[in-house]
């Protein structure tokens, strides 16, 4: 069976011997997500790039302490998780020995999480109202509490299971679904319709 | 469970959008980095909270000890010999009294002895001193004159010469 081919926990097996082939596929197949997770948390795709590349070395160097009943996924996204937030935290208090405001810097370079689905013809109406969606949407998910923010964005941004999201987090499955129902409650009411303008509510109408 | 279904409008909005994607060329050479790092063992290069705690500790305690040898109270105080403090004070006496302090040293300061640290000091000799001569230390005159009968008094037969008169 060719590398690429095989299961995460059979690639596992193989880069546990020292075979840097399969770990290589192990990194071709989770290196989109594992920046997606870390550009979540940082909002800058170059200290994203480096964060999830610091945590795959990391998890190659720690495979013998990943337990085999776990997931290679969760493990690994749990890694990039605390790399982030600890790029994050650096990053920051760098920002505290700079001469010029922390703030301006900070807003300077932060960038978008998300960007918009192209759909299929949109008028230059519906562009601008999708494009206001995004905005306003990313500004919501930025209110809420931290463990709420990752939750909704590991679960319906980054498409895990709940179960996923649980073991990434490294928190009970019932914590998860707390957070979300307390998160999307939140969201709904940042993004009333009052409060979106009129385009987006026209849009939310459908 | 309920808990994780979104509501129509928000499932809506999410649906339009999606996490931002690394531009494909920034991916391109992602693997061989990442070989990299695992072959450098991962030297972070940051100069984190870490490694400013660890330099701040160290500046303290370096401080810390600069404090204790140059700048400390303590330094300043000398050994000085309480002979050589008495015999400023008293301008060469010369009785058994101070040929006996002569002996001694104890730590004091560079600053002159009171009248109740020298008594002090002289207590702690013992009972070798009677209070009449403690009591006229300081007094030149007197402890002269101290000596002198002291002289006498070691002569027998002037001894009874003076009994008798």
């Amino acid at each position: 069976m060719e590398i690429p081919a095989l299961s995460d926990e059979a690639l596992v097996a193989r880069a546990r011997q020292g075979n840097r082939d399969a770990f290589g596929a192990l990194v071709l197949r989770h290196q989109t997500q594992a920046v997606l997770i870390a550009q979540s948390i940082l909002r800058n795709l170059e200290l994203a790039k480096d964060a999830s590349q610091n945590a795959f070395a990391k998890a190659y160097l720690g495979l013998g302490r990943f337990r085999e009943d776990a997931k290679f996924k969760t493990w690994l996204f749990r890694i990039v998780m605390n790399e982030a937030k600890d790029v994050y935290r650096k990053e920051k208090s760098r920002g505290l020995f700079k001469f010029w405001s922390p703030r301006e810097t900070e807003e300077s370079e932060e960038e978008s999480i998300l960007e918009t689905i192209p759909s299929s013809g949109p008028s230059p109406r519906e562009a601008f109202e999708t494009q206001e969606i995004r905005t306003r949407l990313e500004k919501a998910i930025n209110e809420l509490p931290t463990r709420e923010r990752e939750v909704f964005i590991l679960r319906y941004l980054n498409g895990l299971a709940l179960s996923e999201v649980a073991e990434t987090l490294g928190i009970a499955l019932g914590t998860v679904k707390a957070h979300l129902a307390h998160g999307t409650e939140k969201l709904r009411t940042i993004l009333a319709p009052e409060k979106m303008g009129i385009q987006a509510s026209s849009t939310l109408r459908g | 469970m309920d808990q994780e279904k979104l509501t129509p409008e928000l499932e809506k909005l999410i649906s339009k959008v999606k996490l931002k994607e690394p531009p494909r060329e920034m991916m391109t050479n992602y693997l061989s980095e990442v070989n990299t790092k695992i072959d450098q063992g991962i030297r972070s290069s940051h100069f984190g909270f870490p490694q400013v705690t660890g330099f701040f500790v160290i500046g303290l305690t370096l401080a810390g000890v600069l404090y204790f040898f140059l700048m400390h109270p303590a330094a300043h105080v000398k050994e000085v010999s309480v002979e050589k403090n008495i015999a400023d004070r008293s301008q060469e006496v010369t009785s058994p009294i101070t040929s006996y302090i002569q002996t001694s040293t104890a730590p004091v300061s560079q600053k002159s002895l009171t009248l109740e640290e020298e008594m002090a000091v002289l207590e702690a000799f013992g009972d070798e001193f009677s209070d009449e001569s403690v009591g006229l230390f300081g007094d030149d005159e007197a402890l002269e004159e101290l000596t002198v009968l002291d002289e006498v008094e070691l002569s027998p037969g002037f001894g009874n010469q003076a009994s008798g008169v």
